[in-house]
């Protein structure tokens, strides 16, 4: 087992919405929907699994494998407009961190202790990553946890790279696009 | 490291704040006189003790009320904007 990888994310399928009847929406469009905020579902699948995180309490981000088709259909409903319920555009750049030396990593490019969360609260978080805000999913691995990271596309270049020579400092190795 | 406590995402490094000034009412632009008007936009009370702020944490876009010892340089507490012990 590799101690340390980064994987690009670019092609996975992302959805946002928000509004104060998005959660009711989501609901009734079968998916899970986090009780609290700053927290996430994940429905394991054939592609792999969906994660639904709640940013706060009234705006979402979905995540799936682009081979799947149920963010095609929450897309295509949310571009409806259903009452209450407001389109977030979402072209984050996301990256897939995973390793045993992961969180010795994060403590490199961010200040949130990621080895002390609870991940039986599936929590999301949201801070700045060497200055550029971030969206962090932790997920548990097999034998170790993986932390899903998104941020704007407009900083993508910049983090992208400054990630790729930390994680070759911090003994690691970039990955490249998912396989 | 300074902390501050956000009340949406805990704990975090006050580098990941924004400040957004200080919370004072405002008065009603098309009653209130022209000495009312510009003691509120252009007068703050610069003096130390505990000022009611608005804050932003970056990452997420949240905004709160911070209540700050400025002559001590610590945070006393934070509030949601609708909480019931926040400033109105």
């Amino acid at each position: 087992m590799n101690q340390l990888t980064l994987q690009l994310m670019n092609e996975r399928a992302r959805v946002g919405c928000k509004g104060p009847r998005a959660a009711e929406w989501l609901s009734g469009q079968g998916l899970a929907i986090p009780a609290g905020p700053n927290s996430y579902s994940f429905a394991p699948d054939a592609y792999g699994g969906l994660v639904l995180a709640r940013l706060g309490s009234s705006e979402f981000f979905l995540e799936h494998d682009a081979a799947g088709d149920t963010l095609r259909r929450v897309a295509a409903g949310i571009a409806t407009w259903p009452p209450g319920v407001y389109p977030v555009l979402r072209e984050d750049c996301g990256w897939l961190l995973s390793g045993v030396a992961a969180e010795a990593m994060l403590a490199e490019v961010c200040s949130v202790d990621f080895a002390a969360l609870d991940l039986s609260a599936r929590p999301v978080i949201m801070t700045l990553m060497v200055g550029v805000a971030v969206l962090i999913v932790p997920l548990s691995g097999a034998s170790d946890r993986q932390y899903r990271i998104w941020c704007d596309p407009t900083y993508g270049s910049s983090l992208g790279e400054t990630l790729q020579r930390v994680i070759v400092e911090c003994g690691g190795a970039y990955l490249g696009v998912t396989a | 490291m300074k902390l501050m406590v956000c009340p949406l995402n805990g704990p975090r490094a006050i580098t990941e704040f924004a400040y957004g000034g200080a919370v004072r009412p405002m008065p009603d632009p098309d009653s209130c006189s022209d000495a009312e008007w510009s003691d509120y936009v252009f007068n703050r009370a610069g003096s130390p003790g505990i000022k009611r702020e608005w804050w932003c944490h970056i990452a997420s876009g949240y905004w709160f009320i911070a209540e700050r010892d400025t002559a001590r340089d610590i945070v006393v507490g934070t509030f949601p904007p609708g909480a019931r012990d926040a400033p109105a």
